[in-house]
């Protein structure tokens, strides 16, 4: 009874509610009418718009809008889709304008760096812009085997591996790797020393039976090691620290020479090994 | 009032039936966008848009009948979005008449005054309802647009706008229950009398 009575209660007072509600909302809307300012108003404003200028406007902004869109759109296609477009645009665009080359040249006393801007120092050089060292397209190398002794690497490569017995104080063996091409019978052993926590102090020796890799031209003094004639040259060391700062270089020192139809090339990258250093690890070689 | 032939000519690039159609719907519109913002100052530039993109927009009502509602649609955003933005003013109007409400209390006699009254307590009420509540109760109590039409107006389910009418009845309910609970006790007998009209009269009679 009591929930009858409730929801009689509930009825009654919504009903009621909404009569006032209309009431209100009639009497309240009364008072408000449409001036013929309102019509005029907002017929004058769909005549501007109808307006020739306006109507240029509009389509002349369309028109700009939707050629962006495609412009993006098509590029955005086109470098994404061909790597023969994007490798262009690197060689043409993107290289000339960010690319920074510094040339290290020799004087009397030792090599100057300087900076040149790709494409305004060298206009339509292409290849030989770096004193003769050509820009080469590099492709991912092939991953050299690694041997932890020299008889590994001397079955691997097929002929006598000697390594040094002397090194410098603190010097190491860090890595050997070595290959040989199954054509040709050439191969080489590349050995690795370094003295730990000190990365810059870098010593690499190579092996090699190809007899092409013994070059002299670039040699400063020719001197001896077991009775060979082995040339010790100097190569320079370009260093960039801070990409804010101009580069440095420094002297690195090669000691090359062949001995039973071998060619051995000791280099210094650190520049802190004397030839008598160098001569030292050579003899030691067994 | 069929408006389908009069939207078809629009439509069709009648300037002369545009002219027509705001002839007859500006008043309503008018007052419509008053009743949702509540604000005199706002209403104008309201109606002024919805029109405006009425007539660039209408070759794409597919259905002319169902005109109404499409333009309530629009109108009812553009009224919810001129709000927004003029949230942080006060409307002058409503300063004004609240003052001027109270002084007809002294000055209106008999039922002159109970009707301003209940008007203005009413008014008061919902002007208290948030504007998503107070836009349904327009469509619904002042435009008399069934559930169906609201649903399509405001971009809801038909459940949601019930929902909603429902909290803001009981809102202005209790809202009014507070500022005048004289309002109820009279109210009931009333609405009694219109629930069961021949009741009362069978239990006289007996």
């Amino acid at each position: 009874m009591r929930r009858e009575q409730f929801t009689l209660e509930r009825r009654v007072c919504k009903v009621k509610l909404e009569e006032w509600l209309r009431a209100a909302m009639a009497r309240e809307a009364e008072q408000i009418e449409a001036g013929p300012d309102l019509v005029r108003k907002i017929k004058t404003r769909l005549l501007m718009q109808q307006g020739k200028g306006r109507a240029i406007l509009i389509t002349w902004r369309k028109a700009a809008a939707a050629t962006l869109c495609g412009a993006l759109l098509v590029g955005g296609l086109v470098f994404g889709l061909s790597p023969q477009v994007r490798a262009w645009a690197n060689k043409a665009v993107i290289s000339p304008v960010l690319s920074v080359v510094y040339k290290v040249i020799r004087t009397g006393d030792g090599y100057t760096v300087t900076k040149l801007q790709e494409g305004k120092d060298h206009p339509g050089d292409g290849g030989a812009r770096f004193g003769g060292l050509e820009k080469m397209e590099v492709k991912e190398a092939k991953r050299c085997p690694e041997f932890s002794t020299a008889a590994a690497a001397q079955a691997h490569v097929g002929f006598p591996v000697h390594l040094p017995t002397y090194l410098p104080e603190g010097y190491r063996l860090i890595s050997m790797t070595g290959d040989r091409q199954e054509k040709s019978d050439r191969g080489f052993v590349s050995v690795v020393y370094g003295v730990p926590k000190e990365a810059g102090k870098r010593l690499l020796l190579t092996i090699t039976n190809e007899r092409n890799f013994l070059r002299g031209g670039d040699a400063v003094q020719e001197v001896k090691v077991r009775g060979n004639t082995a040339y010790w040259a100097e190569f320079p060391i370009m260093e960039i620290n801070d990409a804010n700062k101009e580069p440095t270089v420094k002297v690195g020192h090669t000691l090359k020479w062949e001995d039973k139809g071998l060619v051995y090339m000791l280099e210094d990258g650190s520049g802190t090994l004397s030839l008598e250093e160098m001569l030292k690890i050579a003899a030691s070689l067994n | 009032m069929n408006v389908a032939p009069l939207i078809k000519r629009i439509q069709g690039g009648d300037w002369q039936a545009f002219e027509v159609l705001l002839e007859q719907y500006s008043g309503k519109a008018l007052r419509t966008a008053y009743l949702i913002t509540g604000r005199k100052d706002i209403i104008e530039d309201a109606v002024q848009e919805a029109f405006v993109q009425c007539y660039r927009k209408i070759k794409g009502l597919r259905d002319p009948a169902t005109f109404e509602t499409w333009f309530y649609r629009l109108l009812t955003r553009i009224c919810w979005r001129l709000t927004a933005r003029e949230k942080g003013t006060v409307s002058l109007d409503s300063l004004f008449e609240s003052d001027q409400g109270c002084a007809l209390r002294d000055d209106l006699p008999g039922d002159a005054f109970e009707s301003s009254e209940t008007k203005r307590l009413v008014q008061q009420a919902l002007g208290k309802l948030s504007i998503p509540l107070r836009t349904t109760v327009v469509l619904r109590y002042y435009n008399d647009l069934p559930l169906k039409e609201i649903s399509r107006v405001l971009g809801c389910r038909e459940g949601t706008v019930k929902s909603r009418l429902h909290t803001a009845l009981k809102q202005l309910a209790d809202e009014l229950k507070l500022i005048a609970p004289e309002l109820f006790l009279s109210g009931e007998a009333d609405a009694q009398r219109a629930i069961h009209p021949g009741k009362e009269g069978l239990q006289s009679e007996a």
